[in-house]
């Protein structure tokens, strides 16, 4: 889902759109959302510019509902697949319907010329006699956002059906007004009155014009009326190749409507027992959403909320009273330049290595959670770390676009650099880079990063970067475009990255070497013109409760923990060699004490003991730094054995072992306490005992609540684990109910075969992907609608 | 205290009027308030006009593209003009020059004003505009977002 991210000045009221001269009121924190910034909360109105389904998971902004009757053999589901959205579920009772929707929680403005595109495909134009076979799809304009009533039950829509039964196809547009359903247009094609069709193509593409009344025109269009267009065709491509007719009696009034600002939803009824399943799902490839050229947003705002959240450019450190505040685009600066919006600063230190400094207002205070913001020159290899400011070229309290330069040293020349135009705008968590310009012209390769470890990187598609087991996350086909770093015991935010462009020189990777070093690797030199790059830092308070060891998760059914903790009578751990020739090398303890995850480091010294200093309560790894001529025993001071690391190995962590049927760990978490609402990602890293035993492991997100899954395959899928370890994923949903409910959700292991091998389950991980608002793929695809709003002054 | 925009002047000397004009007459102790004001009336000059017409109230223009010279100006001590919408036209300073018989350093200037009207009259707003690439409905990018 893409949403124009509006942002509005903090203590913004009486929001409304105007268009064509007329007012569309916004409901404050019901259309809007917060982001909470150093002036205060600014007001975001995500306006719907629709959605293409890419990516890996459905945007966060689509809330899913259902029935209890379509919660059968096949549960209701809305996955995306290859660009596809795939909706599937079949009645539980042959004659009773069952009804599964989602719905947007971004607005659409039904402004004058505003056209709303959505492609709706159903299985079948005829279910073939016999009783209890209807299915419906329908595409919807609601009054309201609520997600757990179904779209046909508020009282005002507009809405597109396609309903197939025994007799055929038949497509309806219609109005409902306080529950009073209008059919405005019925027909098998663009004729009205063609009749239902055993025959009619089912792959539709509809489009929708809104229009204001025009003086004197012929009725309906001298009221509120729409527009309504028809492509069809017996398959995808031909329907997007056929003619598109206007419906024969198009157009149609709507000025008794009850609502010009609409929220969209899907949604499809059945009361057939064999569709929607795998192969007959009702599919939609795009919605999309294009406003008129020209529209105007207004509010009120207090006196003394003059200037918050204003995208602000200053000579000087903002916080240090002898900077001043720049407002002209040939200012002569005195000191180092500042750009910042109230949610995120840049600082241009000038000449200085890593000297462009983003920081991220939270806790708050301004903090820089990763101080490395560079590009690689990579034919020169040279890193293109000293920032220089060019000049100015707009400054506004919407948007303000200066130019700087990175150079290759502190040295100010010619000889390599990059020019780099950067734009931060109100409201929004991200800075733009763009019209990347290196010389010499050669490939480039963006960095961002922290000196200091972040543990985990996410570059899509069960690519992962764990710094604690030197796990690199390697993505050359990245389903979507962005990246994601954070460490669950690091600073309480996100860092993001997202581009346009995907890399097509070098190396052609998204990179999250040593974890969370997040890279894009490389921008083609022919590319570099083009490539837009965003960089993001959202605060996220709860992200400790993103990761989880196994073993410290709740194990159940005789699963066990492959490590065996030091005792209570352990004061430290110490380690020998068999060898007395492992003289040199260091082993690194990674464990936690009181939950407090901790290293201790040991140098080696052939067969004698060698004592640690940390009394950890729990040992997660064990790593060497050098390949050992003998097995290394590790064990607390109290010589209880915790383990024994074999030659040759250099690496062993904790883990829990499933080696019965039934064993199980999960990972179980309070909605809303622990995680807010939104979509995420459920990563596990596991392995099984070579030859994996296929379909071995069950994995799922439950409501441990009232039993329901909240993963989105709704059901309890299996996996083949591999050899050695690596990432699987869910996606997975936590519900507004889930969070006002004080839900429990699990994220759940389990074997499910009696079979001899053992599954190692090393830890869960969870990644934050889409609530709508704020986390990743809502900024990174949002980022694909731009615009421009200057200010204005109105009369009222 | 008056505020211009974001701008902030402890204590304006005095106010002189000139039918839709308000100019501002003050100063401030420090040289980095005087370059403030400075740069908040940086287009000032050739950034604004106001077209008379004989009989008519004046007409104020902001040329800027984005009306950085339209500002909310505060005024909240004694004897004040009205808070409202102002044009700003022009200012005027001498770098590093304070007033004869000044104690402390003090840096003098006079700023001019153009009334446009209060809240009453007019309210903040935004047009969007130009809504990039809204024939391709995307931003261009590799996935087709």
């Amino acid at each position: 889902m893409t949403m124009m991210e509006l942002g509005f000045p903090v203590g913004a009221t009486a929001l409304k759109i105007t268009s064509n001269g007329r007012d569309y009121p916004i409901l404050l924190d019901t259309d809007t959302f917060d982001r909470t910034g150093e002036d205060g909360d600014i007001p975001i109105l995500p306006l719907c510019r629709g959605d293409e389904f890419i990516g890996e998971s459905l945007a966060g902004a689509w809330k899913k509902g259902w029935t209890t009757t379509i919660d059968a053999d096949q549960a209701f589901t809305a996955i995306i697949d290859s660009g596809l959205l795939k909706f599937k579920g079949e009645a539980d009772l042959a004659g009773t319907y069952g009804y599964g929707w989602i719905k947007s929680m971004h607005v659409v403005p039904m402004m004058n010329e505003t056209e709303v595109t959505v492609e709706l495909e159903v299985p079948i134009n005829d279910v073939v006699a016999g009783n209890n076979r209807a299915i419906y799809f329908k595409f919807f304009l609601c009054q309201n956002k609520v997600v757990t009533e179904r779209p046909s039950l508020n009282d005002n829509t507009l809405f597109v059906e396609i309903h197939v039964t025994d007799n055929g196809l038949l497509m309806t547009v219609a109005k409902s007004i306080e529950d009073a359903d209008t059919n405005l247009f019925t027909g098998s094609t663009y004729i009205d009155g063609s009749g239902v069709s055993e025959t009619a193509d089912k792959f539709t593409v509809w489009r929708i014009v809104f229009h204001d009344a025009v003086a004197g025109a012929t009725a309906p269009e001298d009221v509120n009326h729409m527009h309504v267009y028809l492509k069809q065709g017996v398959d995808r491509p031909t329907a997007e190749g056929a003619t598109e007719n206007e419906l024969s009696n198009s157009p149609y009034d709507i000025s008794d409507i009850l609502f010009d600002v609409g929220y969209p939803a899907y949604q499809i009824s059945t009361q057939n027992v064999d569709y929607y399943d795998d192969g007959t799902e009702a599919v939609s490839t795009y919605f999309r959403v294009n406003y008129p050229s020209l529209f105007s947003l207004k509010y009120d705002f207090a006196d003394a909320d003059v200037g918050k959240s204003d995208v602000e450019l200053w000579d000087g450190d903002p916080d240090v009273s002898t900077s001043v505040q720049v407002f002209d685009e040939d200012h002569v600066f005195t000191h180092d330049a500042y750009l910042q919006n109230g949610l995120i600063r840049l600082h241009i230190d000038e000449a200085i290595e890593y000297g462009l400094k983003l920081y991220s207002y939270y806790n708050v205070a301004w903090n820089q959670p990763f101080d490395q913001l560079w590009f690689n020159a990579v034919t020169g290899d040279e890193d293109l770390r000293w920032p220089v400011l060019r000049y100015i070229e707009s400054i506004s309290p919407e948007k303000t676009v200066i130019w700087i330069r990175l150079l290759n040293s502190d040295t100010i020349n010619d000889d390599y650099y990059l020019n780099v135009r950067i734009t931060i705008e109100r409201g929004k968590y991200s800075l733009k880079l763009d019209n990347l310009d290196v010389y010499p012209d050669q490939d480039l390769r963006f960095w961002f990063l922290d000196t200091a470890t972040v543990r985990f990187g996410y570059v899509q598609d069960n690519d992962i970067g764990d710094d604690d087991i030197n796990e690199d996350g390697d993505n050359s086909t990245p389903t979507d475009n962005f990246l994601v770093a954070f460490d669950d015991d690091g600073e309480e935010v996100l860092g993001v990255v997202f581009t346009d462009e995907k890399p097509a020189g070098g190396n052609t990777r998204f990179f999250a070497e040593d974890g969370g070093d997040l890279s894009i690797e490389d921008i083609d030199t022919v590319d570099t013109a083009g490539t837009i790059i965003w960089i993001s830092l959202i605060p996220f308070s709860l992200l400790a409760n993103l990761f989880i060891e196994a073993e410290d998760a709740t194990l159940g059914g005789g699963a066990a923990r492959y490590f065996t903790d030091p005792t209570g009578g352990s004061t430290f751990v110490r380690a020998q060699s068999s060898a007395g020739a492992d003289n040199t090398q260091t082993l690194t303890i990674i464990g936690s004490v009181g939950g407090v995850r901790t290293t201790d480091t040991i140098a080696l010294n052939g067969v004698a003991w060698v004592n640690g200093a940390v009394d950890f309560t729990r040992v997660y790894i064990l790593e060497l730094d050098g390949v050992t001529a003998g097995n290394i025993t590790v064990q607390g001071s109290d010589a209880g054995a915790v383990h024994i690391i074999p030659a040759a190995t250099t690496h062993v962590d904790n883990a829990v072992i499933l080696d019965a049927i039934n064993e199980f760990c999960f990972y179980p978490f309070q909605a809303g306490t622990h995680l807010p609402e939104g979509r995420y990602l459920a990563v596990y890293r596991v392995r099984d005992t070579a030859p994996a035993e296929p379909n071995d492991l069950q994995h799922y997100v439950q409501n441990a609540t009232d039993g329901t899954r909240r993963n989105e395959e709704n059901d309890t899928p299996l996996i083949t684990v591999t050899g050695v370890y690596a990432y699987y994923s869910l996606v997975f949903d936590i519900t507004a109910e889930d969070v006002s409910g004080n839900d429990f959700l699990d994220v759940v292991a389990r074997k499910i075969t009696g079979n001899a091998n053992e599954i190692y389950v090393d830890y869960f991980l969870i990644i934050p992907i889409g609530d709508g608002a704020n986390l990743p793929q809502d900024l990174s695809h949002s980022a694909m609608r731009s615009f421009n709003k200057p200010r204005r002054l109105y009369v009222r | 205290m008056t505020q211009i925009g974001v701008a902030v002047v402890d204590v304006p000397v005095d106010y002189r009027y000139t039918q839709y004009v308000v100019t501002m007459l003050g100063s401030v102790d420090r040289d980095e308030d005087l370059h403030a004001m400075r740069e908040l009336f940086a287009l000032a000059r050739t950034g604004t006009a106001v077209h008379e017409m004989p009989g008519r109230r004046p007409i104020g223009e902001d040329m800027d593209e984005d009306m950085r010279n339209t500002q909310y100006v505060q005024f909240t001590h004694g004897d004040r003009p009205i808070t409202a919408w102002y044009l700003l036209r022009a200012f005027r300073m001498f770098q590093d020059e304070s007033p004869i018989g000044a104690d402390e350093a003090q840096y003098a200037f006079t700023a001019d004003m153009f009334f446009l009207g209060t809240n009453a009259y007019y309210v903040a707003g935004f047009a969007v505009k130009d809504m990039e690439d809204v024939e391709d409905e995307i931003l261009e990018n590799d996935w087709l977002i």
